[in-house]
């Protein structure tokens, strides 16, 4: 356990199934609106008026992910702070918006101080001026597996010296009303504070160390990219696959099967729209005592993210 | 540290397909104007755009550029099936495929997920190492490149397929518009009287390896190295640069540092060059603030000039070309800016002819909305 | 038309361009200068010049919009395109 290692020192969360990363409800559906969050509340009576619902929420959980870690990010430079933001869905409902407006009454009829959120990365941007994140700031956007990207990306960057404390995250906004997947959109938002074990006032909540691969390429490296994961670890006991239906994608079966080999059961839940979902399980393992825990997610298009989430044992955070 | 090289390059822009087109265009400096976008949609005043050549097929513009560029510079570095398999691909874009995701015209057409460039990469090369799709805006090809080289650095992969790729987006020139940000006549970086930017479509692709990786698969010519880079975030505005210029200057000097070289070795800068007002003043300010009196001296390659901004193509399309300086020990002649180059931006853009390079390293900037900068430096083959 | 129907009424102005900037109408003092004081960008004044010509009908340039630097100086441009129009 080296020095350099990354602690999850604070937890974010807001979500219409709960603000509490320990509490939050997991199971079945919540309503695809914004009728749950209170922007007042949790950001203050203005400022943030043109600013679109993803932006909000992610706005609103590093508030309290930074709280949570007792302001940590905010006792390092300036030019010592990163973020890793994965999000693909979270500008979707704007775009659609924006683009009846210009095809409509054409592109004057645009709100100009809305106007640059037409561009994803604006929602990370804007929660780098509120908490000075001038060391680096990165937006992923892959299909459900870019929230646990963010933090492999993250972490990668603090090793690389590219900043000591990493905030890292996944913001998602819900569907445009008319879209196919509308219901199953999500809304809301979880950060992360990680910073190095040896720097860590707060006592931790644990570790994740994540990893990417693609299928059908990767099958035969599979034990292997476990094996170089599981490395120098305790075992995870269970494992959470946020993965389609075995019998509509084969992906979450062959990682299944190979979590199987490594003698870890395997559980599997229906993903959601957007890259939130392993996030908010993931917020949840870390708030609460507990087990090694995998968790995985895998899209339509073979992208595959693996975090080993280690929470912390009951007598560490005393 | 892992040296890491450029072993394959692929590239699509208003130049043409392919890295020996874009040479060819780049020496030729045609700087032809760009074209009302051919969309009855585009209900705005400026719908300008320089039109990549994409090929037909199914799949978003976007990843369709993506995928040429990809496979030509896979083709280049003469990788096989087992190399790609352990190889990870990360593909930088500011919009996806926008005409997927946007509201279609087309009510029958089926909607599709947003931003799967890089995994849609991934599966047509049989790359099995991750697929990460980055959408920092303008700089997305910049920091896809560079986060590739750290993964390369970490022991996470000895192959990336990195870069970037942008296709027209009714919605984003829409924004642009709204927010007074286009150039009515073209785009002009360094031009006194330049006014805003024009989009660019493109993509831009290089296989970046360890330098282990490639000698024992018996590599013998690679472009150049891609030595370092630096990032850093404005955390100022959401569209206006810092004025100060502190985090984009912090960008080029970190990429100096991790490229283990002094601002003197750079023979070459690939600008971000936008042909928006107050950028190009800042840029220019810094690049002075980083070579000091060498500014007037230092030829800078301005590449937007030639296909417009291309987004998040862009910072892959300047790594493409700088690698191309160094390839060919060349810099090729800036679109001609005569006395109409704006005083306040006192850089020095070689015109008319091309010029021998000196020096063994170039860097390349990309910044962005958000403030997320990133710069590199590739350092050419010793002789 | 008559003046009455054509006078720009001051506190709804100062509503309207109090609701643009989020800001309370106490705020919006007629001589708090928008640039200086009270934070506004080329983003917001454009916003700002959307809810004018909607609100009152008229139509500015963007020479209009540098011209109009506070309350006071607004109430008088609006004022004068309200008349010429």
């Amino acid at each position: 356990m080296s020095a350099n290692e990354l602690v999850v020192t604070g937890i974010g969360v807001v979500s219409p199934r709960g603000c509490d990363p320990a509490a939050l409800d997991l199971e079945g559906a919540v309503p695809a609106d914004d009728a749950w969050f209170d922007v007042a509340a949790e950001l203050g009576p203005r400022g943030y008026k043109y600013v679109p619902p993803s932006c909000r929420y992610l706005l609103a959980a590093t508030r309290r992910a930074v709280a949570d870690a007792g302001g940590s990010p905010a006792a390092v430079p300036e030019a010592e702070r990163g973020m890793a933001v994965g999000t693909n869905s979270g500008i979707a409902a704007l775009i659609d918006g924006m683009d009846a407006t210009v095809t409509g009454p054409g592109a004057e009829r645009l709100s100009p101080a809305t106007a640059p959120y037409f561009s994803i990365n604006t929602l990370a941007g804007r929660v780098a001026m509120d908490h000075g994140v001038k060391g680096w700031n990165l937006t992923l956007t892959s299909p459900r597996t870019a929230g646990l990207e963010a933090l492999l990306a993250g972490a990668r960057a603090v090793a690389a010296g590219r900043s000591t404390v990493l905030l890292a995250g996944s913001t998602e906004a819900a569907l445009p009303d008319h879209h196919p997947a509308h219901a199953a959109s999500e809304a809301g938002a979880v950060v992360l504070v990680l910073e190095p074990r040896g720097r860590a006032a707060a006592a931790p909540y644990g570790t994740c160390r994540t990893a990417v691969f693609s299928l059908p390429a990767a099958e035969p490296q599979l034990d292997e990219i476990l094996i170089r994961l599981l490395k120098d670890a305790p075992a995870p006991d269970s494992a959470l696959l946020v993965t389609d239906a075995t019998d509509a994608s084969p992906l979450g079966a062959v990682l299944a099967d190979a979590l199987r080999r490594f003698g870890v059961p395997a559980d599997t839940v229906p993903p959601a729209a957007g890259t939130l979902l392993p996030m908010l399980h993931l917020a949840r393992t870390l708030g609460r005592p507990g087990p090694p825990r995998l968790l995985a997610t895998t899209s339509p298009d073979g992208a595959c993210a693996l975090t080993l989430a280690r929470p912390r044992h009951l007598p560490d955070r005393t | 540290m892992t040296r890491v090289l450029i072993t394959g390059a692929g590239a699509v822009s208003g130049l043409g397909a392919g890295v020996e087109a874009m040479w060819r265009g780049l020496c030729a400096a045609p700087g032809d104007p760009p074209r009302r976008a051919a969309d009855p949609g585009a209900r705005m005043a400026l719908p300008l755009i320089h039109r990549a050549p994409a090929e037909e097929g199914p799949g978003g513009r976007t990843t369709r550029l993506a995928l040429m560029a990809a496979r030509e510079a896979v083709a280049d570095a003469g990788l096989d099936g087992a190399h790609l398999a352990r190889g990870a691909v990360v593909m930088g874009t500011g919009g996806g495929d926008a005409d997927l995701w946007e509201r279609p015209l087309d009510p029958d057409r089926t909607e599709a997920p947003a931003f799967t460039v890089a995994s849609a990469v991934a599966a047509a090369l049989g790359a099995g190492g991750g697929a990460t799709c980055v959408s920092n805006a303008c700089s997305a090809g910049g920091f896809g490149l560079a986060m590739a080289l750290d993964m390369i650095r970490a022991g996470e992969a000895d192959v990336v397929v990195a870069g970037g790729a942008e296709a027209y987006s009714r919605v984003a020139l829409g924004c642009f518009n709204r927010m007074r940000a286009v150039d009515p006549y073209a785009c002009r970086p360094f031009h006194r009287d330049r006014a805003g930017t024009v989009f660019g479509e493109g993509a831009a692709v290089l296989v970046l390896e360890s330098a282990g990786h490639a000698r024992r698969r018996g590599v013998r010519r690679h472009y150049a190295e891609l030595a370092g880079s630096g990032w850093s975030c404005d955390a100022h505005h959401l569209t206006a640069p810092d004025p100060e210029g502190a985090q984009i200057r912090r960008a080029m000097t970190q990429a100096l540092a991790d490229a283990g070289v002094g601002a003197d070795a750079v023979g070459c800068v690939v600008p971000h060059g936008t042909g928006t007002r107050l950028n190009d003043v800042v840029e220019s300010e810094a690049l002075g603030a980083v070579f000091g009196e060498r500014l007037g001296r230092l030829p800078l390659y301005s590449l937007k000039a030639l296909i417009g901004h291309t987004a998040g193509a862009a910072g892959a399309l300047g790594a493409v070309a700088a690698a191309l300086v160094l390839d060919r020990r060349t810099v090729p002649p800036n679109v001609p800016l005569g006395a109409d180059q704006d005083p306040e931006c006192p850089v020095h853009l070689p015109q008319g002819g091309t010029v021998p390079l000196t020096g063994r390293h170039v860097m390349v900037n990309a910044f962005a909305f958000g403030g997320n900068n990133v710069s590199l430096v590739l350092e050419g083959r010793t002789a | 038309m008559n003046t009455d129907s054509t006078a720009i009424d001051l506190e709804d102005l100062r509503t309207t361009i109090a609701e643009v900037l989020e800001l309370d109408t106490e705020e919006v003092t007629d001589d708090a200068r928008f640039v200086q004081d009270l934070g506004v960008d080329s983003l917001l004044a454009l916003e700002m010049q959307i809810a004018l010509e909607e609100q009152y009908g008229v139509h500015l340039t963007e020479a209009d919009l540098g011209e109009a630097t506070t309350l006071r100086a607004t109430y008088d441009l609006v004022t004068r395109k309200v008349a010429a129009a």
